[in-house]
């Protein structure tokens, strides 16, 4: 029975969200009934639910792909099937993107106030495409689902985001488009290049990629990694390409915003999935000018958001400091900036929800998102300035967080591969401290100088549920960090050592297992019991 | 006396043809009658609606038995063609009608296309002025043509076809005599119609008077240089004129002026139908492989042709305000998609990925295209035909379906996975890429985004825009209309189901051609000797 469902439960996840939306739009009701809320709210608690089982029976000590399906999905011939498989660093991200959307789910009882089926059903497919790109193991599989999860976002800051949305969200979707085609014209040419080194046989699976991939010769390498990493780097967004980011945060839904530390995330993990376990030589080669635009992303976000008065747009800059932080440790090319990296999405995607949260509670009692606007909130609303207070602390990677551990890993990972590097992003964390800092003594101290914010109303109940259980995420991740980097170390480890010695990961992958590769279907308590 | 010699006279020569089977030099195989039942049976459809259409007192009214016997007749056409497997490509009427799995495929989507646009039309207002018994027996006998053009093994049974085809939508285009959109558009598409036809003529007579034969199978035995110029110039003028049937830049001017001015369930009978079964006759005629050696003149021809269609269509349409209008640029631009197809089968004519990408494609922009002006019709319902971008605004919330379904229709023309779009695209750049065509691949890639831009630009005003002054009026007389749902249900359904599961359909066929061999090895052994001398006796002319 286990491994019945241990076989579906990945389809299980990607199929249900959907299912539960096309019941939403079916079931008649006006904006202002409960039951669609119910419904979605539902679903995401259930899908919280399943994706349990993926962390009750993972086995944590390899890295191979585990939970995985082979369905026939296009006709035999052109190698195209339908794989899916979790392995150390997808796991905890898909466990994470089901812990945030039943989280920020909540939300919607008080942000949403019209078109209610439409949104709560484009946010469900929005799940499902989430976790269908983090736990594809076919590159055409997870082509479509990339492309898939820009659609709801689309039309979510289209629909129901601010005055200047229509602007904010062509610009954010012809990014996108722009770099997956990027991505699309590499991975067809992958495509072949396994057909030619094969004898003609087509695969997309993405380890016989690898193989491919790391055969090919230098020069073709680079183009590739070029092509890939600039369609990753445009929606991480690494230095240069973030001009959609502050405007897709001031304009976007309550809801999208929360969802972007999940969102952001994607592009990071591909950057880890495809960029580097793909071109291991051309990663080597590039590592050091990705690591000078990542630190000069962390310094400028953090200064430019230093210098913000709205406070969407500081927080968008300062998405742009931490994903730098996140882009240093992935081309640190060391299992420890990996492991930094990694651990460092979790407690971005947390911290960041939970500020946006906040500032949402704030908007939704004030209609505004200026600093000028607020001061002293602390004296009306002191439990509100609690939560701030320990996200404000998360962010700023105080000790005792998560996101300390995580940001101490990375800065050990990047001394390690480039200290000047290493050093500059450490005035990061300076940097960093000083605008969430000052934006915390905007809002919450300060004279109480304006009338409208003596008589806010307090917080709802399913607020302070959601800020408390962020918030002791926020610490568990600072106190119980070997459980989770446990579960990752393998898959990171291998990554490391394919990068060293420039082979493929899928080979470094069957060295580690007696050369065996992947008996990717079937796997089961067999497995586990041959693991152990 | 003279009467009873007239009889015996009669008797004897009866007698005569029954014993020496003359009939077989002019009629076709029995099994003719059964394979080919999907196209006789739309010529007899389209032959009974207009008589039905007779009896009717008011002609201007829509004749309803018509359509009966119409829907019957696409329905029963429909289920023949996929209910019959061919088991052997076989070839009837000296290779005219071809009847292998590309036919059949073919008559399928011809005929389900056909039932479409018929019930479609049926439900609305506009729809229902194409429904005079005289416009549905047109409409039957343009469907028998493409029919018979897709089946069509050489020129003359192809050029039959293309005539039905194109003479029967000449006159649905300009059926609204006092609509001056309507006859311009009609006088346009029929003045330039006719000149396209005249040089496929022409071309053709150049191929026959360089090698004798009008078979497409014999098309191999062409010699294409400077050093021939009957063929080269055959050849050029023969792809010319099927380029401007399928609207292809610089060849185009006509379709944006036709799509607007027609009829919306016709113009999307013209963008899906007859774009897809030209474009099994480009495969036709590419995969017979034009002379011998390497076809680089032939794959710089739709080099050129791909990347100017594209970038023409992906910029014209960004300026242009009326949605058919823009739609027609869009079709321009997927004319250039196809381009990717037809250089790449040209430059190896046996490649099977290029046979099931274009196979693919085809049948994916039909689908799209139908189901994208099925829901312009439904807009139009009741208000001003050609409606202006600007128009829509608000339409998400006030038809929500009608916009959900053009939504998904134009994601799917801009190649956005799951709709069937990307798998069209996708399997168009494999093939191209497979046969080295990078530079085309990439403004294929390139100019998608741009065109991504003003299908955006719709969905801005569908869903971003709250209902203006100009919008409010259009929506004022609209309902729910039940009918149109379900028909945009099933194109809906169509294309998430071809995104979602692929194009199983265009890549599980072989692609066997029928040719003039597998006749013999249906015929009688006399006629194969026969055969083999004929073919041995045919002069060839000075090329």
């Amino acid at each position: 029975m286990i491994d019945e469902i241990s076989q579906w439960i990945l389809s299980l996840l990607i199929v249900f969200p959907v299912l539960a939306a096309l019941l939403i739009l079916m079931i008649p009701g006006k904006d202002d009934s409960r039951i669609h809320r119910h419904i979605a709210m539902g679903a995401t608690v259930l899908e919280l639910i399943f994706s349990l089982h993926l962390l009750a029976h993972f086995v944590p000590n390899t890295a191979q792909f585990q939970f995985s399906q082979i369905e026939t999905w296009l006709p035999k011939s052109t190698g195209i099937k339908y794989i899916v498989g979790v392995d150390g660093i997808n796991l905890i991200l898909v466990l994470l993107s089901t812990i945030f959307c039943a989280i920020v789910m909540m939300t919607t009882y008080t942000s949403l106030k019209t078109k209610v089926k439409g949104f709560l059903a484009l946010f469900l497919l929005l799940e499902s495409a989430i976790i269908g790109v983090f736990v594809s193991v076919d590159v055409v599989l997870f082509y479509v689902f990339w492309e898939l999860s820009l659609i709801p976002v689309y039309f979510m800051i289209g629909i129901w985001g601010g005055k200047d949305r229509i602007y904010a969200t062509l610009k954010l979707f012809i990014y996108g488009v722009i770099g997956s085609l990027l991505m699309l014209v590499a991975l067809i040419y992958l495509y072949f290049a396994h057909a030619n080194a094969n004898g003609g046989v087509y695969s997309s699976n993405i380890l016989d990629l690898y193989v491919t991939a790391a055969a090919l010769p230098f020069n073709t390498q680079m183009w590739l990694f070029l092509a890939v990493t600039l369609a990753f780097g445009i929606k991480v967004p690494i230095f240069p390409f973030h001009t959609w980011l502050p405007d897709t945060y001031e304009q976007a839904p309550a809801t999208y915003t929360l969802m972007s530390g999940v969102i952001l995330k994607l592009a990071t993990y591909g950057l880890i999935r495809f960029s580097l376990c793909l071109f291991p030589s051309a990663a080597i080669y590039f590592a050091k000018p990705i690591m000078i635009l990542a630190v000069i992303g962390i310094l400028y976000g953090a200064l430019i958001a230093w210098k913000q008065t709205n406070i969407r747009r500081i927080m968008a800059f300062s998405s742009l400091s931490h994903l730098g932080f996140i882009v240093i440790g992935i081309f640190s090319l060391n299992t420890i900036g990996l492991q930094g990296s990694l651990y460092q999405m979790l407690n971005h995607a947390i911290t960041a929800g939970a500020l946006f949260i906040l500032f949402n509670i704030l908007y939704e009692r004030r209609g505004s998102f200026e600093l000028d606007d607020f001061g002293g909130i602390a004296k009306v609303l002191p439990w509100y300035a609690f939560f701030f207070v320990i996200a404000a602390m998360g962010s700023v990677a105080l000790p005792s967080t998560g996101s300390f551990i995580g940001e101490w890993l990375i800065l050990i990972g990047s001394f390690q591969a480039n200290p000047v590097l290493g050093s500059l992003a450490t005035l990061g964390v300076i940097f960093g401290a000083v605008y969430i800092l000052w934006a915390t003594y905007k809002i919450l101290f300060g004279p109480l100088t304006k009338e409208e914010n003596k008589k806010i109303i307090g917080m709802h109940k399913h607020e302070v549920f959601q800020l408390t259980v962020l918030s002791i995420l926020i610490f568990v991740l600072g106190f119980a960090s070997a459980g989770i980097l446990d579960h990752t170390k393998p898959t990171l480890v291998n990554i490391e050592r394919s990068i060293k010695n420039k082979s493929a990961y899928s080979s470094e992958l069957a060295n580690t297992h007696n050369g065996i590769l992947m008996p990717i279907s079937k796997f089961s308590s067999e497995f586990k019991q041959g693991v152990k | 006396m003279s009467s009873n010699f007239m009889m015996s006279r009669l008797q004897e020569v009866v007698k005569e043809a029954v014993q020496n089977r003359l009939w077989n030099d002019i009629l076709p195989q029995p099994a003719f009658y059964l394979l080919a039942a999907p196209i006789l049976l739309l010529l007899i459809g389209a032959l009974t609606t207009m008589i039905l259409g007779v009896f009717k007192t008011a002609p201007e009214k829509p004749c309803y038995p018509s359509w009966y016997v119409a829907v019957f007749i696409c329905f029963a056409s429909a289920a023949l063609s996929i209910i019959l497997k061919v088991e052997t490509p076989t070839a009837f009427l000296g290779s005219g009608v071809l009847i292998d799995e590309i036919s059949t495929i073919s008559f399928t989507v011809i005929a389900i296309g056909t039932l479409f646009t018929l019930m479609a039309s049926s439900m609305t207002t506009i729809g229902k002025q194409l429904l005079r018994s005289e416009l549905i027996s047109l409409l039957l006998m343009s469907s028998a043509g493409l029919m018979i053009m897709c089946a069509a093994g050489e020129f003359l049974g192809f050029f039959i076809g293309l005539e039905l085809t194109s003479i029967s939508l000449y006159v649905l285009v300009g059926y609204q005599r006092k609509s001056f959109q309507g006859m311009e558009a009609a006088i346009k598409y029929f003045i330039l119609g006719a000149a396209a036809s005249a040089i496929i003529l022409m071309g053709a007579a150049l191929i026959y008077a360089s090698i004798g034969t009008v078979r497409f199978s014999d098309f191999r035995q062409l010699n294409i240089s400077i050093e021939h110029p009957f063929s080269l110039l055959g050849v050029l003028l023969l792809f010319c004129g099927l380029s401007f049937k399928l609207a292809i830049a610089p060849f185009h001017s006509w379709a944006p002026d036709v799509y607007q001015g027609a009829n919306s369930h016709l113009t999307g009978f013209m963008a899906s139908l007859v774009k897809f079964s030209i474009a099994i006759v480009f495969m036709r005629i590419l995969s017979t492989s034009l002379g011998e050696g390497n076809h680089t003149g032939l794959v710089a021809m739709f080099w050129i042709l791909g990347a100017f269609s594209i970038v023409v269509g992906s910029l014209f349409g960004l300026v242009h305000n009326s949605l058919k209008r823009m739609l027609a640029y869009s079709s321009v631009a997927n004319a250039g998609y196809f381009c990717l197809a037809f250089a790449s089968l040209a430059s190896n004519p046996t490649s099977l990925e290029a046979k099931q990408s274009l196979m693919s494609y085809a049948v994916i922009y039909a689908v799209l295209s139908m189901g994208a002006f099925t829901v312009i019709a439904w807009f139009e319902d009741n208000n001003r035909e050609d409606l202006l971008k600007e128009e829509l605004a608000g339409m998400g919330s006030k038809k929500p379906f009608a916009a959900f379904a053009l939504t998904i229709f134009l994601f799917g023309f801009a190649g956005i996975p799951p709709v069937a779009g990307f798998f069209g695209k996708f399997f168009l750049l494999l093939s191209a890429v497979n046969q080295g065509l990078i530079g085309l691949s990439i403004i294929l890639v390139v100019f998608s985004c741009l065109s991504l831009y003003y299908y955006l630009s719709v969905m801005v005003e569908m869903w971003f825009k709250p209902a203006t002054r100009y919008s409010a009026q259009i929506n004022q007389n609209s309902e729910t209309n039940s009918g149109m749902l379900t028909m945009c249900l099933i194109a809906v359904i169509a294309s998430l189901f071809i995104g979602i599961f692929g194009p199983r359909w265009a890549i599980n066929l072989n692609y066997t051609q029928a040719t003039e061999k597998n006749l013999r090895i249906v015929n009688t052994a006399e006629v194969m000797t026969e055969q083999t001398q004929a073919d041995n006796t045919v002069t060839h002319y000075p090329r």
